[in-house]
């Protein structure tokens, strides 16, 4: 196994002309191993953003005009709501997460992605699932929880499909050729460890009355701990020191920022039932556990923050970084406000509210999203060998994206914390809390229709790449420029 | 672990013990003695295993990272600069495909 390449080493006097040639090639056999099942998984992942995306519009403007659509019951919001969040989360972000990770894998491994096969065996059955599983909600057969919408035979698949993706990681990782893990590393083994074992027990149908609602709360919280923040995070510890140059911050940091995020994370879902039948005790502990999160939250916040900090003209330069370090910014905001969101005097207010809603795509979106989105565009053009072709549609799908989910975080904030105080209020009959969140529905509806059509400008600009459609460029595809470089 | 805790503790089912219910739903419930055990003894039992091999697995992978030294001086000084490749200059953006540009393109930052 090799060692480190310290900062000596990076420079050019450090390293010979034979060192960097023979790395290169490495580096180019490591990526061609990656790049059918990445482009599996990212190019499927993308379809189903834009699929989940076009529901989570059309449940957004049922809101608005409760009768449209309302005759026909598949379209129903009961069902379409529940499919859209299924369809963005098991498959926009989960197989685009997986994309990024099994090149991330063969990078910082230093090694060629190991049993291939099992990835597109899982990319198929994980597609699969998605596709019966929705299906079956749209015809009606929801399991009726939230996160947990699938009937068992989609899910079963699903599980299946993310054992074989995750054995063939743990056999790359095996066979890494770098003796030490970096942090990126610890999280994205940690999410292959935790998130089957999750999966399954929530899927186990052991449940009944106050214990499911507990469990449904503990997966649903813990998805988002063991799944998507791990790919959100690694992404971020990756590609901004990576674009930037610079190591990160503290190493150190890092490090007691994942160990402590693996110790407090875990503990937070049952404040979601802070009111419910369900011991005090069992709930105070989540609280509790939910205000550690300050912990490694600080730590991750800290160590993104000042790796940036100084660079953060770059940001207007590289679409990677000015997404990434959106995505970072918005996980500082969205663990905060989620430690401060479990207390009880908190909850006293958002609860059963859309305040609750605009938190969830705080996170699911402002942060894992446009990770997600950023990583995409530093990995495409170096598994495809063909850059982006036009940087104007990154700066549509940027500004669209950012602008759509600031509207809506804000929207849906403001309406659904005056909905609470309204509902708190004796006096007022429940009808009027429900008009007074008109005109914060009609916000949420128009930002989610920016962000639906920034989807489609990216899904076409990934396909332009993907056929190695439009201009050939010889330069990156960065945000300003001198001049176009243009071969025909 | 969390939720073993909460299911194998004996106030887990505080909708029974705490809140009156009608005589016609307890009977059709049957007594809250037998019913309990039948309902959450097995999950209890499956999630308690579950939980001590997260556990384990998770003590393990720590006592793995303190033996390969993972968390030595050395690696935590050293480790943070995995990422970059053989030849990248600390402090260069790498955010581009083609080490050699095209001798047209302007693509420096200004510092």
């Amino acid at each position: 196994m090799s060692g480190f390449r310290t900062e000596k080493q990076l420079s050019p006097e450090g390293v010979t002309t034979a060192e960097r040639v023979n790395d290169e090639r490495r580096r180019i056999g490591i990526d061609a191993s990656a790049t059918s099942p990445t482009v599996l998984f990212l190019a499927s992942g993308i379809a189903w953003l834009v699929v989940g995306s076009l529901l989570g519009v059309i449940a957004s403007f049922k809101l608005d005009l409760p009768d449209w659509l309302g005759t026909y019951a598949p379209l129903t919001f009961g069902r379409v709501r529940p499919v859209h969040l299924n369809t963005v989360t098991y498959g926009w972000i989960s197989l685009a997460g997986s994309g990024m990770i099994v090149w991330l894998m063969g990078r910082l491994c230093r090694t060629e992605i190991r049993w291939p096969g099992l990835l597109y065996a899982s990319a198929v059955l994980w597609n699969t699932g998605l596709l019966l599983g929705s299906v079956l909600v749209v015809l009606g057969y929801s399991g009726g929880m939230e996160w947990l919408e699938f009937p068992l035979p989609a899910a079963v698949i699903i599980a299946l499909a993310f054992v074989l993706f995750a054995a063939s990681m743990f056999r790359t990782f095996a066979a890494r050729q770098v003796e030490h893990v970096y942090v990126s590393l610890w999280y994205i083994l940690a999410s292959m460890t935790w998130f089957p074992i999750l999966y399954v027990i929530a899927n186990a149908g052991l449940y009944q009355g106050v214990g499911e609602a507990a469990m449904n709360w503990w997966y649903g919280h813990n998805a988002i701990t063991v799944w998507f923040t791990p790919i959100g995070l690694a992404g971020a510890y990756y590609f901004i020191p990576k674009v930037i140059g610079r190591p990160i911050y503290s190493y150190y940091l890092g490090l007691l920022g994942f160990w402590s995020f693996a110790l407090f994370y875990n503990w937070n879902g049952l404040h979601h039932l802070v009111g419910g039948p369900l011991p005090t005790w069992a709930i105070s502990v989540s609280i509790v556990a939910s205000l550690m999160m300050f912990v490694p939250v600080l730590a991750v916040a800290v160590n993104h923050h000042m790796t940036a900090l100084g660079h953060l003209n770059i940001v207007a330069y590289s679409p990677t970084l000015r997404f990434v370090v959106f995505g970072a910014m918005s996980y500082t905001a969205v663990s905060f406000q989620g430690s401060l969101e479990a207390t009880r005097s908190v909850q006293e207010v958002t609860h059963f509210t859309h305040y609750t809603i605009a938190h969830a795509h705080l996170g699911m979106y402002a942060f894992v999203t446009m990770i997600l989105f950023g990583a995409i565009y530093y990995i495409l053009p170096r598994i495809a060998k063909w850059e982006w072709p036009y940087p104007h549609l990154i700066k549509i799908h940027f500004w669209l994206s950012a602008i759509g989910i600031v509207a809506y975080f804000g929207s849906l904030t403001v309406g659904g914390w005056l909905q609470g105080l309204a509902m708190n209020t004796a006096g007022v009959p429940f009808i009027e809390t429900v008009a007074l969140t008109g005109p914060y529905l009609w916000a949420r509806s128009i930002s989610g229709t920016l962000m639906t059509v920034a989807h489609c400008v990216f899904a076409y600009h990934f396909a332009l790449v993907i056929y190695r459609a439009g201009p050939k460029r010889f330069a990156p595809a960065w945000f300003r420029k001198a001049e176009e470089v243009v071969a025909e | 672990m969390f939720l073993s805790v909460y299911i194998l503790s004996p106030s887990s089912d505080p909708f029974h013990r705490h809140f009156r219910i009608s005589r016609e739903t307890q009977t059709a419930l049957g007594p809250p003695s037998t019913r309990l055990p039948m309902t959450l003894l097995p999950a209890a039992v499956a999630i308690v295993i579950v939980a001590l091999l997260g556990a384990s697995l998770a003590l393990a992978a720590f006592f793995w990272a303190l033996r390969t030294k993972q968390f030595s001086v050395k690696q935590m000084n050293e480790g943070a600069y995995v990422i970059f490749d053989c030849g990248d200059e600390v402090g260069t953006p790498t955010d581009q495909m083609f080490k050699k540009p095209h001798p047209s393109a302007d693509e420096r930052i200004p510092d």
